[in-house]
């Protein structure tokens, strides 16, 4: 029973090793395709299916409007200026809630991490509250600023604060005592070292925190738009709703997907420069 | 208990230390020190990993307060570790002139040049192979024109032929600064090489207090190095079974032959005296008494990517 016999060893073996270009390559008539190009195949192959869904009627527009009709729905919703007004009233909520949590993340954070008193009296309250769903306190937060641009805010920027505390808080912790010591034996004093040591060495932590704020900014915006609203994008999508448009609600979501995408882009950018002397980052 | 023990010297004076003890809970590691380095003066400080070279240099930098006796240290010192401990997220001309005016920079950039890294001022700490790290580390002291140079096991994570390179360098740097300097070691070899005296550290207390007198350039094979050697290597309970071998030349002043050597793959041992084994504790100096094979040295194997461009 010990003996193994592998009749076709060597042939599986080869195929293994050395895998044909044809594999690690697709061909269309001789020439390489873009990786590029092969990834938005699946979207347009996507599409095209939805598109024939629609047109054939397998799929009846009270369920989903089709790509072209999405498509006119959205050239029409921009040429009249809805969509304009309703994107900035969005985008500056997003914003304005975006900065105000992260800047107050970040000061607690500093607070907490740098001084003992700051971390006993904040850090375990911080961990209590962040155990709480942030549209949780939807209701809370609308028997005590009404329905207007507040509430909004305030909802956005309570949900993006969490994040960068959390992440910005354990990588001031976590700075290397090494470099601590060295900065002793250097003599900077304690400016010198928040300025050059711990501040610097928790940058990274704060990005991670921001990339989850700015998810979060999203998320949270879209449902107080939803729940009270006269206007921002997801206004737009409640009122199709009740008129059972599905391309404006498509056209909405596609809206979202693009902000999301535009603004991690933009944190990965600054993330990219601000964080250009870790390894990971060079050649960029 | 000893925080206003500890004086700061005026310029120009030695540095002094006078019954030093220092305990970790029950343990002593340091048991009534009595040390003075004069002006200038090379002193490099032997002992086994755990005898406390490292305690004993921390107090001297100002790093731990919790030691009794008295301490007189010059107030321009500065130290290097044995990681080159360099902030990665500054430059490295940032690195070296850190703490200093926005005046200084000039002087920085003139340390780097003195350690052979003007092209890398502006480079990240982490593109730097870990001898140019540990020469940035050299600049960044150097710049402060101490008075007291320490120096813990500088060169103890970097690979032989790269160690070789920052010995010579090393005496070309004390040479033109003179600073007084300790340097912590467990190389004896080292050791020998650079220092004007040698202490061995045993049991908290300074066990051997030699001269070394033998003449530059000092060659491992030479009779007073050779029996220096044993004493020190007896002192420190190995075995001295080391006959005259291939390396000789290497091992010792012989530096030049090793920048002609450079390039090629073979790696060249300095037979030193103890594997680099310092993490571990006071219990397991057995594997220290081992006597060192040509591969014993970690500190070789750990690094041997480690190899540098240009001096
Ligand atoms: N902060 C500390 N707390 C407790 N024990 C320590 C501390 N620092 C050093 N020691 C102990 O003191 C002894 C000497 O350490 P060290 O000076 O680092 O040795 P060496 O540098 O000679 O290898 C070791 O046994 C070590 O465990
Ligand atoms: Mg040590």
């Amino acid at each position: 029973m010990t003996t193994i016999t592998t009749p076709r060893g060597t042939a599986t073996e080869e195929s293994v090793a050395g895998p044909s270009p044809a594999r690690t390559r697709p061909r269309i008539r001789g020439r390489t395709v873009p990786r590029g190009v092969r990834r938005l195949l699946g979207p347009l192959l996507f599409l095209a299916a939805w598109q024939i869904a629609s047109s054939t009627g397998l799929l009846d527009a009270q369920t989903l409007a089709g790509p072209s009709v999405v498509a006119k729905t959205g050239w029409h919703l921009v040429q009249d200026g809805t969509l304009g007004h309703h994107l900035w009233v969005s985008l500056r909520r997003a914003l304005a809630g975006l900065v105000l949590g992260v800047l107050a993340g970040l000061v607690i954070a500093l607070v907490s991490g740098l001084f003992r008193l700051g971390e006993d009296v904040l850090d375990g309250t911080m961990q209590i509250l962040r155990s709480i769903p942030i549209l949780a306190l939807t209701p809370l937060a609308i028997l005590w600023f009404g329905i207007g641009e507040e509430v909004k805010i305030i909802l956005v920027a309570l949900g993006c604060a969490f994040p960068v505390y959390i992440n910005t808080h354990a990588a001031i912790r976590g700075v290397d005592p090494r470099f601590a010591e060295l900065a002793r034996t250097l003599r900077i004093g304690r400016i010198g070292l928040v300025r050059r040591v711990v501040l610097p060495g928790a940058l990274p932590g704060f990005f991670v925190g921001l990339r989850f704020s700015v998810t979060i900014a999203w998320l949270v915006l879209v449902v107080s738009e939803q729940i009270n609203a006269d206007s921002g994008i997801g206004f737009l999508m409640t009122q199709a709703r009740e008129f059972s448009q599905t391309d404006v609600i498509v056209v909405g979501l596609a809206v979202y997907a693009v902000l999301g995408l535009v603004s991690n882009g933009l944190v990965s950018v600054v993330e990219r420069r601000a964080l250009r002397w870790r390894p990971s980052f060079e050649g960029n | 208990m000893a925080t206003e023990l500890r004086g700061q010297l005026a310029a120009g004076a030695a540095t002094t230390v006078r019954g030093l003890v220092r305990a970790f809970g029950e343990r002593t590691v340091l048991d009534g020190i009595d040390l003075t380095i004069r002006p200038g003066e090379f002193v490099a400080l032997l002992g086994r990993s755990g005898s406390g070279k490292s305690t004993l240099l921390r107090i001297l930098a100002g790093l731990d307060n919790g030691a009794g006796g008295k301490v007189d240290v010059p107030s321009r010192n500065a130290v290097v570790f044995q990681d080159a401990r360099l902030l990665p997220w500054s430059r490295v001309l940032d690195n070296v002139v850190l703490g200093l005016g926005r005046s200084e920079r000039g002087r920085g950039e003139r340390a780097l040049e003195e350690v052979g890294l003007a092209k890398h001022a502006r480079a990240w700490p982490s593109t730097l192979s870990g001898g140019e790290a540990q020469r940035a580390a050299l600049a960044r002291a150097l710049v402060r024109e101490p008075e007291l140079l320490l120096l813990d096991e500088p060169f103890g994570a970097l690979d032989a032929l790269t160690r070789l390179r920052m010995h010579a360098l090393l005496r070309e740097l004390v040479a033109r600064h003179r600073p007084s300097v300790l340097l912590v070691t467990h190389d004896v070899d080292e050791a020998i090489v650079l220092a004007d005296r040698v202490l061995v550290l045993t049991d908290g207390r300074i066990s051997l207090d030699a001269r070394v007198d033998v003449p530059h350039p000092r060659r491992r094979h030479d009779g007073e190095f050779a029996s220096l050697r044993a004493r020190l290597l007896a002192e420190l309970g190995v075995q001295d079974d080391s006959d005259a071998s291939v390396n000789d030349a290497l091992a010792s002043d012989g530096v030049s032959e090793a920048l002609a050597s450079d390039g090629s793959d073979s790696e060249p041992d300095t037979d030193s005296p103890e594997p680099n084994t310092d993490s571990s504790g006071p219990n397991t100096d057995s594997s220290e008494t081992d006597t060192h094979g040509p591969e014993t040295d970690t500190s070789t194997s750990e690094n041997d990517t480690d190899s540098e461009k240009q001096t």
